[in-house]
């Protein structure tokens, strides 16, 4: 009984976050707009107004969603990586490279990049999660250092290997149709990524949830020494949980490019990975939960699009409610008296129907 | 070959190294402080970045680089205790915390600097001042040291007597004390009465302020002006190398000197024919280099040290 | 009443995670008394000693010192009303000095810093007032438990406590040392001190203690005067029933050698040697106790043993095969199991199910999966009957571990120690924190594998447990083997206490007894 008062509570807290976060930027767009009414119309209701826009925001959800999935994986371990970022971005590139330089057949093309990228994605994962295996060097200062490093290895590669001299911008060559990924719906952008995304989460969770593996991904985030009482090789663990989140990142990475792009042409990191852990704080570190985190996230991001376009308020105003609500969410003594006071009105209440007071259910 | 030797071996490269790692010794001494007092304070790049601009904008408004810098400074600590605030009372995860704070950071800067100025990139439209240089009078006419060591940035000699303040103050100091204290155990600490989470403010206060330095040396010493994302990362880097000074105010300095002298080298080796990505990423692979160094020493030596000493007690 | 220097009221307090630790207690002590608090754990003592050392706030109840009602919200305030509290777990702060942490918080100072030489007169004083022994300068990482303690008191006086407040005071001392404490304990109620001792060890309440609370359940049962009250009295009002103090079990029948381990030798971290050239064999069916003051090497030795550790020489063999550098993993698939001292750092992940503790040494198992797949029914049924089994109060598999109480959480980390059908099992303190009730049940269990043939390592610091449970034992002084008992139930304890601290020591014949082929 109060278990599920507690996971209700915890329902209601985010929301309650999340209302917060937004009310604190429409103050802020108040105080900025010349019609602030009609920046926060633009804002909530944007995304919605179009059938464009709307695709807009599924589609922002798909690389969300990997992303927040490689977060989640390395989160339930307590590693605090950033690696998914720049697995991301490798994963792209690498899937350029293969397929401007291969031909497969359609399907199999896009397929074989994608595994191709989530395997360059893993090897990214190799070196913070190696380091911190090992001689526990901090997982954070070395991948994001390591992210700048992968940037700068692709934008050379962009340089000198893929480069389109046709171009008038800064791009790659064409990527090959048999690589694409399909459109899903008409007149928007939204691609078989999507499908493969949900996909993926399923099998992020059940790895998580359902497996050995994933078990002692858990337990080691919940108490390492613990686990390497239990048998547990948590040396494989800390390695592993970063390859892993590296390759779920990574081909997060070719399948943004495969299914929104004609050409690779970032010069910097899109930040997905970054956008990856506001997702998974959302989701509770649960991978069943990370496309709604996604959803929600990419929603907010369409709707500062609009809103940007719309009217003089720069769309940096995400990063706001983002922070916002990174910082509420983790925040465990947010409303913590009120929880309290339900925990403590619960356990009365069982003495009162003379339980035991050891097992407070 | 010469060619990279006749650059690095001149008083001028000397000098651009003291001078390109003054942000980090700056931001080094902030994560030696919070550490300290086992507090992880990941935000010292959004706190850098957002002093960077506050100082810009300050002094283009007020004329004067010393209502500049203290903007920033006071920048950089309020930003520390909304970092304390969240992750200390509120109980929140002290790294998200952090990292929210340079997410907000990053946006917040573009933000109000469009708002300023109607430009998202940099600040070019405000007149802001600098912090002037300082041309020691004995010092300079010395050869070869005075060439290295005068006429720096006022925040650059600023950094080093904070270097050294910041080792008396831990170590000889009460509240220093208390500090580490409770940075190694603040069951202790609590026990005799002492506040544990003001011991904490105090630190982060501190770790705001030279943040907030930190912040208005990039914009206002090593650039003339605020330009988007301009910290690039020395705020992490700074985490680095408090890492290799074993948390301690020197150690720090040391370890800061070594990645400006990487940072430097990237930028004197644009000369050869190195593709710059690869020189541009010669001071992330400093970073790891030297944390790696770090940790694998301190794994081995404890090992060693073990090793040794079953051996010798076997014999 | 009016003698009552200190009188607490009605106090009650909840833990956030809903368990009811201090249910409307009464307490109250006389001024210049040894009054003991006792209970099983879970009964609620430290919880209330918190409360009046401004740790925790009471949700409801008051307390009143000379007759005045004070609010305590602090340790400051409560050390300012002189109270002093001298913790189970020392409130050190190890790279610090001995003069730094007694004067931590009220450092003399000049000019601005530290006065390190006054500091250090002024701890020289103080040590010489009460009679204590001790370097001012050395680091508090570099010295003995027993030293710890002392500077842990040293503390409280240097702040003018009036009232010390004592948790478990002798869990870590040798019967030498705690007559030590003793001596000084009588030495401040002539001062006029009062003394709060928290134990749950019967005997030495009955030597130095006036007045004795006994707390159950968050209840507490009422005070009575120590002369008035026998062992069994007491037990009754703790426990609701007399204490079986001798464990019924049948005479070993030892078979062949199942653990060997031959000439182990270790250094810890600061480079001290803890484990000198350790010999001795388990053999299937018999039951080896280690008896030791803490802090001898027994720690060192099991986590050697159970691979928590791998600096050291010597070998350790489970049935002839060398397990020195054997991943944990596959000792367990040897037979080895492990009851680990540190229940909440090794031996339990308090926020995971009590389901999930007691499956996670078991992954890859097909009693709880295929391959590498985990069977949400298989699991259910595994520990549903092992909850049963082992008779874990708890509202089901999926509760947090960590809501459990500490008896509790033992018999979870019991249940899954033993459910791996252990040939070689390590128990290390297995009854510290646990109450009467649910002690009596591992011991129960422990004799129960020895029947069926596991060779078992029984470490405790508890003197009684150690003589009633062990068949044989082993005396550890120094990292080494200093005595070597066949029969453990013939040992005298003041004898024993000799070869703990290290006063005598068999021969080499002797000790090499604990050695079969």
């Amino acid at each position: 009984m109060l278990k599920r008062k507690e996971a209700v509570f915890m329902a209601l807290r985010t929301l309650i976050v999340v209302a917060i976060a937004i009310i604190i930027v429409f103050v802020i767009i108040i105080l900025v707009s010349d019609e602030p009414m009609e920046a926060i119309r633009q804002f909530i209701t944007g995304p919605l107004s179009t059938r464009r826009r709307m695709g807009n925001v599924v589609e922002a959800m798909i690389p969300l969603t990997f992303t927040g999935l490689a977060a989640c994986i390395m989160f339930q371990a307590k590693q605090f990586s950033l690696i998914g970022d720049g697995a991301f971005f490798t994963g792209a590139m690498t899937a350029a490279v293969f397929t401007l330089n291969t031909k497969l057949p359609a399907g199999l093309h896009s397929m074989a990049a994608i595994l191709l990228s989530g395997i360059a994605g893993a090897v990214c994962g190799v070196l913070p999660g190696y380091l911190k295996a090992k001689w526990n060097t901090n997982e954070f200062v070395v991948s994001m250092m390591f992210n700048s490093i992968l940037v700068y290895f692709g934008v050379f590669v962009l340089l000198n290997i893929i480069r389109d001299p046709n171009s008038g911008f800064l791009a790659s060559h064409i990527i090959p149709e048999t690589a694409k990924l399909g459109k899903l719906a008409e007149k928007t952008n939204i691609h078989f990524g999507l499908i493969i995304s949900l996909v993926m989460t399923f099998f992020v969770y059940a790895f998580l949830y359902k497996t050995k593996w994933g078990f002692s991904i858990r337990m080691v985030g919940i108490n390492p020494r613990f686990s390497k009482h239990s048998g547990i090789n948590t040396f494989i663990v800390v390695l592993m949980c970063q390859v892993l989140g590296g390759f779920v990142a990574g081909m997060g990475g070719s399948v943004e490019l495969l299914g929104m792009y004609d050409r690779f042409q970032w010069q910097d990191t899109p930040g997905f990975g970054f956008d990856g852990m506001t997702v998974a704080i959302l989701a509770g570190n649960n991978p069943a939960l990370v496309p709604i985190g996604a959803l929600f996230l990419a929603y907010i991001r369409v709707g500062t699009d609009v809103m940007a376009r719309t009217s003089n308020v720069p769309n940096e105003a995400i990063y706001i409610i983002q922070g916002i609500v990174m910082i509420l969410i983790t925040a465990n003594a947010f409303l913590s008296n009120w929880r309290h006071r339900i925990v403590v009105s619960g356990a009365k209440k069982i003495e009162e129907d003379g339980g035991a007071h050891e097992s407070v259910v | 070959m010469n060619q990279l030797f006749s650059i690095i071996f001149t008083t001028s490269f000397a000098f651009a190294v003291l001078r390109v790692s003054t942000p980090i010794i700056l931001a080094g001494m902030a994560a030696v402080i919070s550490e300290r007092a086992g507090v992880v304070n990941i935000a010292i790049e959004g706190m850098m970045l957002s002093a960077a601009l506050v100082g810009v904008v300050v002094s283009a408004f007020t004329g004067g680089w010393v209502a500049g810098l203290f903007a920033s400074i006071l920048a950089g600590m309020l930003i520390s205790m909304l970092l304390a605030c969240f992750a200390l009372n509120l109980k929140a995860n002290i790294i998200m915390c952090g990292l929210a704070i340079n997410t907000m950071a990053k946006g917040g800067t573009i933000l109000a600097l469009y708002l300023i100025t109607g430009n998202k990139g940099a600040s070019t439209g405000l007149k802001s001042s600098s912090v002037p240089n300082i041309d020691i009078p004995l010092l300079r006419d010395v050869p070869i040291i005075g060439d290295i060591l005068s006429n720096h940035n006022l925040l650059t000699y600023l950094a080093v007597v904070i270097v050294f303040l910041l080792q008396i103050f831990l170590f000889r100091s009460k509240t220093g004390l208390h500090i580490r204290a409770v940075g190694e155990n603040p069951n202790a600490v609590n026990s005799v009465g002492i506040n544990v989470r003001k011991m904490q403010y105090i630190s982060l206060l501190l770790s705001g302020l030279f943040s907030g330095i930190a912040g208005a040396f990039m914009s206002m010493g090593y650039m003339n002006g605020f330009t988007a994302n301009m910290v690039s990362g020395r705020g992490f880097i700074a985490l680095a190398a408090n890492s290799m000074g074993q948390n301690t105010p020197w150690g720090t300095f040391f370890a800061s000197l070594v990645f400006g002298f990487a940072d430097s080298l990237a930028n004197s080796l644009q000369v050869l024919k190195v593709p710059t990505q690869f020189i541009q990423m010669i001071p992330y692979v400093t970073t790891i280099l030297g944390i790696s160094i770090y940790s694998i020493s301190n794994a081995s030596k404890v090992k060693k040290m073990r090793m040794k000493l079953a051996n010798e007690n076997v014999l | 009443m009016s003698d009552e220097l200190l009188i607490m009221k009605g106090i009650t307090k909840i833990y956030p995670n809903g368990i009811i630790a201090n249910n409307h207690v009464d307490f109250s002590v006389k001024e210049g008394e040894i009054h003991a608090l006792m209970g099983e754990n879970g009964a609620g003592k430290s919880t209330l000693m918190n409360i009046l050392f401004g740790e925790l706030q009471a949700e409801e109840g008051d307390i009143y010192l000379k007759g005045e009602k004070i609010k305590i919200t602090s340790p400051t305030e409560a050390i300012a009303y002189g109270i002093g509290m001298v913790h189970q777990h020392f409130m050190l702060v190890p790279s610090l000095t001995v003069a730094e942490n007694i004067f931590l918080g009220m450092e003399p100072r000049k000019r601005g810093l530290i006065d390190r030489r006054k500091m250090l007169d002024k701890t020289k004083e103080i040590a010489q007032k009460y009679n204590f022994d001790i370097d001012p300068m050395s680091k508090v990482s570099d010295i003995p438990v027993g030293m710890k303690q002392k500077i842990e008191i040293l503390k409280s006086l240097a702040r003018s406590a009036r009232i010390l407040v004592l948790d478990e005071p002798t869990a870590v001392l040798t019967p030498q040392e705690t007559d030590e404490l003793f001596n000084e304990l009588r030495l401040f109620k002539e001062s006029g001190h009062t003394i709060i001792f928290i134990s749950h060890k019967l005997k030495e309440i009955k030597k130095i203690c006036d007045r004795i609370t006994i707390m159950k359940n968050g209840v507490s049962m009422g005070t009575y005067e120590l002369q008035e009250m026998d062992e069994k009295d007491i037990s009754r009002l703790m426990v609701g029933r007399d204490i079986v103090s001798g464990i019924q079990k049948e005479a070993a029948k030892p078979g062949k050698v199942v653990l060997r381990v031959e000439e182990l030798t270790c250094s810890n971290d600061e480079g001290k040697q803890t484990l000198n050239r350790m010999s001795f064999t388990i053999r299937t069916g018999e039951i080896l106790g280690i008896a030791g003051v803490e802090g001898n090497g027994q720690l060192e030795l099991v986590e050697c043993i159970t691979g928590l550790r791998d600096n050291f020489h010597g070998k350790i063999l489970i049935d002839d095969k060398e397990i020195n550098r054997i991943s944990i993993k596959n000792a367990r698939r040897l037979g080895l199991s492990h009851i680990p001292e540190d229940r909440m750092t090794f031996g339990i992940a308090s926020d995971a199910s009590v389901a999930e503790n007691l499956i996670s040494d078991k992954l890859g198992e097909q009693r709880i999966g295929i391959g590498p797949f985990l069977s949400q029914r298989k699991i259910e049924d595994f520990t549903d009957k092992l909850i049963k089994n082992f008779q874990i109060k708890c509202s089901s598999g999926k509760q947090p571990a960590r809501m459990l109480s500490g008896g509790n959480m033992q018999k979870v980390v019991i249940a899954r120690e033993f459910s791996g059908n252990p040939r070689v099992m390590i128990a290390n303190q297995p009854s510290r924190g646990v109450d009467v009730g649910a002690t009596e049940f591992i011991h129960k269990k422990l004799v129960q594998i020895r029947d069926q043939g596991a060779a078992v390592l029984l470490v405790s610091a508890d003197l009684n447990e150690v003589i009633e449970l062990s068949d044989s034992l082993i005396v550890m002084y120094g990292g080494e083997i200093v005595a070597y008992f066949k029969a453990a139930k013939k040992i005298n304890e003041e004898e024993l206490g000799y070869f703990m601290l290290g006063l005598k020591k068999q021969s080499q014949e002797e000790v090499r007894g604990a050695i079969y082929a």
